[in-house]
């Protein structure tokens, strides 16, 4: 029997439990047992097919390359994003007057839909009357033709991954900043210690927590990025930006070859799965 | 000396912050400025701020595609899932933080353990659940699904935590059921928190793509990313007219953002941040 407190407790969880069950916990699993068939998505007949789709991935140059570029483009936007977003909140920090008139520019990429972005990015990017290569040539620099050669595609990508993140990265790491303890500051001016080890043996430390969140949100989004790539580039040109999300949809959705797809599907979670126990693994050493 | 070495590290901070800005707003400054320009200049220079104010393009743009309908649908789905979600984490959150029931630790981390799950991976299975309520095509299949989230449990758990049991006990003195309770005390004292999740959760409806991508498929039915995309895909090449497009599609929810960035920022510093 259950206590009045735990029926209450069931009737304020159930509607957040019913949609959970029916369109995250049913589907997850749904997806493993797709992954172990051929299914197409018409036909009745699935046919179990054991780990063959997996094996076929193994054995898949195209998804070899579809994992090495998300690995890259993740790495590279994460990155990125991350140290340059602490540099910039250090000094809207320092500037804290005129601080929210930057703040306003550099958060509007962040509420910008990524589709129209990328349809603004793509034009940027052209070769012959785009901005950028306009700039580059003006300064006598190489002008890549950025979009269509494979080696600087997956660059323009996350250049533009990159732009649409940092944003985020600057608000969070803004408001950690604001929230740390003045008293250690105080005590640290007393000791007479200079800026560099102000930031160095102080702040650095103190936003460890803030820094994990923003580098373990930043994976999780950028490991599954699809609406800017497919927009600007569908994948390509020869791969060198098919992400493993486009790669599940064109798999999935032009192919239709949904067992196939829910393997890529599941080796994405993977990725997900490792970042976050990694970020774990820090966090307690961190911890001890 | 020290004065001189202020003043320095003033003028070094404001252009470093204002290259940034510069860096940041250039596709902003360009695709207002081409939006502006007679389609016969649209290569031209200047590049970043407007010399001509050729309207022409938006009545164009306008003309050739219902942006004042991808708009509706878009608001319709976005508001819907803020709400849901702020309805389901609601109640949710004030039941695992103030009450104990069996199996609250198990479904707690499975809820979290949710937060891992990739969008794509789902997307095959619930396309199928979709079909099978009939709701593809339907602005049903955009929101529905949407209006759970483990990340708005968590962050207004956390919140909740920090308001003192005494105004639950008060207010059930008063006479108040538990529904009263959430809705008349706890989410008041909460609303930072709210802020930040609805927030978070308008704009993630507002963004996704890939979802509504492969559900809807008749132009009625497009939400403003998928205009946008579609009207890339038929214009690509008449840059000025597709630049007013953009601009219709991004700016008026740009300017909206922004006035509320205030309590979004709050929000932030408040909840999750600094638990």
């Amino acid at each position: 029997m259950l206590t009045r407190q735990a029926r209450t407790a069931y009737l304020l969880i159930a509607p957040a439990l019913v949609l959970f069950i029916v369109f995250t916990a049913y589907p997850f699993l749904w997806s493993a047992q797709i992954s172990f068939t051929n299914w197409d998505g018409m036909n009745e007949v699935k046919e179990f097919v054991g780990f063959q789709n997996y094996l076929n991935l193994f054995k898949d140059p195209e998804f070899h390359q579809s994992i090495k570029v998300t690995i890259v483009y993740t790495s590279l936007v994460t990155i990125i994003s991350t140290i340059l977003g602490f540099g910039i909140a250090l000094q809207l920090q320092r500037r804290r007057k005129s601080s929210a008139v930057y703040r306003t520019i550099f958060f509007s990429p962040v509420v910008t839909a990524t589709v129209a972005a990328a349809v603004v990015w793509q034009l940027l990017f052209d070769p012959f009357v785009g901005v950028i290569d306009i700039g580059l040539r003006a300064l006598h620099l190489p002008a890549p033709n950025w979009l269509s050669d494979p080696t600087w595609s997956l660059v323009a990508v996350s250049i533009v991954g990159i732009w649409k993140r940092l944003g985020f990265a600057i608000i969070v790491f803004a408001a950690g900043l604001t929230s740390l303890p003045t008293a250690c500051y105080e005590a640290a001016e007393v000791d007479g210690i200079n800026a560099w080890q102000r930031l160095r043996y102080l702040t650095i430390p103190l936003m460890k927590p803030v820094t994990a969140l923003v580098i373990i949100t930043g994976i999780i989004d950028s490991v599954q990025v699809f609406d800017h790539i497919f927009l600007m580039t569908s994948g390509g040109p020869m791969g060198s930006t098919n992400v493993l999300s486009l790669y599940l949809y064109n798999q999935g959705f032009r192919l239709f070859h949904l067992g196939y797809a829910s393997a890529v599907g599941w080796t994405l979670f993977l990725l997900v799965l490792i970042a976050t126990m990694l970020q774990w693994q820090f966090a307690r050493r961190d911890k001890s | 000396m020290k004065q001189f070495r202020k003043i320095a590290l003033r003028v070094t901070d404001h252009l470093l912050l204002i290259t940034a800005s510069v860096i940041i707003g250039l596709p902003f400054l360009w695709m207002i400025t081409t939006s502006l320009k007679p389609p016969k200049l649209a290569f031209q220079a200047p590049y970043l701020y407007p010399t001509h104010f050729f309207w022409q393009n938006f009545v164009n743009a306008w003309q050739e595609a219902p942006f004042a309908r991808y708009y509706i649908n878009s608001i319709i789905v976005a508001l819907f899932v803020t709400f849901g979600q702020v309805l389901t984490s609601a109640l949710a959150a004030y039941a695992f933080d103030r009450f104990e029931f069996p199996f609250k630790r198990t479904l707690w981390f499975t809820f979290l353990a949710t937060l891992m799950i990739p969008l794509p991976l789902l997307v095959i299975p619930t396309f199928q659940i979709v079909e099978h309520l009939n709701w593809s095509n339907n602005l049903i299949a955009l929101i529905v699904p949407r209006c759970w989230t483990a990340f708005g449990i968590l962050l207004l758990r956390q919140f909740i935590h920090s308001i003192p049991r005494d105004f639950d006990d008060a207010a059930r003195m008063d006479g108040a059921n538990t529904l009263r309770i959430i809705w008349n005390v706890i989410l008041p004292l909460a609303r930072p928190a709210v802020a930040t999740l609805a927030l978070f959760a308008f704009l993630f409806a507002w963004n996704d793509f890939l979802w509504p991508l492969i559900v809807i498929n008749s132009p009625e039915n497009f939400t403003v990313p998928l205009g946008i995309a579609n009207f890339s895909g038929k214009y690509g090449t008449r840059w000025t007219l597709l630049m007013a497009a953009t601009v219709s599609a991004t700016i008026p929810a740009v300017l909206a953002f922004l006035a509320m960035q205030r309590s979004l920022i709050r929000g932030l510093v408040a909840g999750g941040i600094n638990e």
